[in-house]
């Protein structure tokens, strides 16, 4: 995946395409989304039972909820 | 009845049934004899005028036959070398070997035997010919002597020499432009049978064929067909007159583009590969993606 020219800190979506004869270009509606690399500074619980029940809660910087893209 | 001078002529009549333009044709035995014709001049009146036919029988056996007539031909150009099937529908086409009634085609000034199919339908394979210039007048003829005027023509061209096509691949959507590059093009021939065929090589359906376009003597193009259900390689042909492919069997393959992902990533560039899903693609044709204007080759490539 290539770094955003904007640099590490950019959020935005830019344009994206692919060509697969090097002529006709396909551009992919939305283009492409960068974000600022999230970081987990930790989690709490640690550890939990193994039937997969209960909530994990992340704790750092750089989270988001608007990542239509996906 | 006064007699009066007698005056003698010779008819000469090759066929009476020509002249009944609502016959259908026949057998029948000729006749050969004279009209003896007597004219009366009467004293101060209108001259009178009388005909003694006499007609000995003969063994000469004679068939007659309605003109024929073309509504149409197809192709109306050929190849110089020759061998065109050339389909001619019409009707009154006959074939009476016994009689001598074997259908001709005449293109210009050769005369070539026809295949009878059927009364409305006759095959004639174009002779030889290099004049490029000119538009020949096409007739028929059932017997070979009496010729038909069909209003139609047929012109000659060289067979082309085709070198390459470029590009080589395109979406499966169509609408891409496909170049070849060559020599002897022509666009002496009916635009509306100037064409290419692309010919699936894995697919179960039929070819699609679409109008060509004439750019000069050296170069071509094809618009590619869409409505492919899925990507696949095809055989590219081309035909000036809509009968006569050339045998170059170039390869054209359609590409299709499913999705990519992921679609977002981080901006340092830390998220891994983007990738694009799809059919057909090649590592030979410059795959490749673009981000913000910037391009980039990919990492691999396979079909899919």
């Amino acid at each position: 995946m290539p770094p955003a020219q904007a640099g590490d800190t950019y959020f935005g979506n830019v344009d994206f395409s692919v060509t697969a004869n090097g002529i006709s270009w396909n551009p992919f509606e939305g283009g492409f989304q960068y974000y600022e690399q999230p970081i987990v500074e930790d989690i709490d619980p640690k550890k939990g039972p193994s039937s997969g029940v209960g909530i994990i809660n992340f704790y750092g910087s750089g989270f988001r909820a608007d990542y239509p893209l996906a | 009845m006064t007699e009066g001078s007698s005056i003698y002529d010779e008819v000469s009549k090759p066929s009476l049934l020509s002249s009944d333009t609502n016959s259908l044709g026949g057998p029948a035995y000729l006749e050969v004899g004279l009209d003896e014709v007597l004219q009366h001049a009467a004293d101060g009146g209108i001259p009178q005028q009388w005909i003694l036919y006499n007609y000995e029988p003969s063994s000469v056996e004679f068939y007659s036959f309605k003109e024929p007539n073309v509504l149409r031909m197809h192709p109306t150009a050929g190849l110089t070398r020759g061998g065109t099937f050339v389909e001619v529908i019409g009707t009154w086409f006959r074939y009476m070997p016994e009689y001598g009634i074997i259908p001709h085609c005449r293109f210009g000034d050769k005369i070539v035997r026809a295949h009878f199919d059927s009364s409305v339908r006759l095959v004639c394979q174009s002779p030889a010919n290099s004049d490029v210039s000119a538009k020949l007048s096409f007739e028929i003829s059932m017997n070979g002597v009496d010729w038909t005027s069909t209003g139609f023509h047929f012109s000659y061209y060289e067979e082309p020499i085709m070198t390459d096509i470029y590009p080589d691949m395109g979406s499966v959507a169509g609408g891409d432009e496909i170049f070849i590059k060559g020599e002897r093009f022509t666009n002496n021939t009916d635009p509306n049978e100037f064409k290419c065929r692309f010919t699936p090589v894995s697919l179960s359906i039929p070819p699609k064929t679409i109008r060509a376009r004439f750019i000069n003597s050296t170069s071509i193009m094809c618009p590619s067909p869409g409505g492919w259900s899925e990507a696949d390689r095809m055989v590219l042909q081309v035909t000036w007159n809509g009968v006569d492919y050339d045998e170059n069997h170039f390869q054209y393959s359609f590409y299709s583009i499913h999705n990519a992902f992921p679609r977002s990533g981080p901006s340092n560039g830390h998220g891994g590969d983007i990738i694009v899903r799809g059919q057909g693609f090649r590592i030979d044709t410059n795959p490749s993606c673009m981000l913000n204007g910037t391009q980039w080759e990919p990492t691999f490539v396979n079909a899919t």
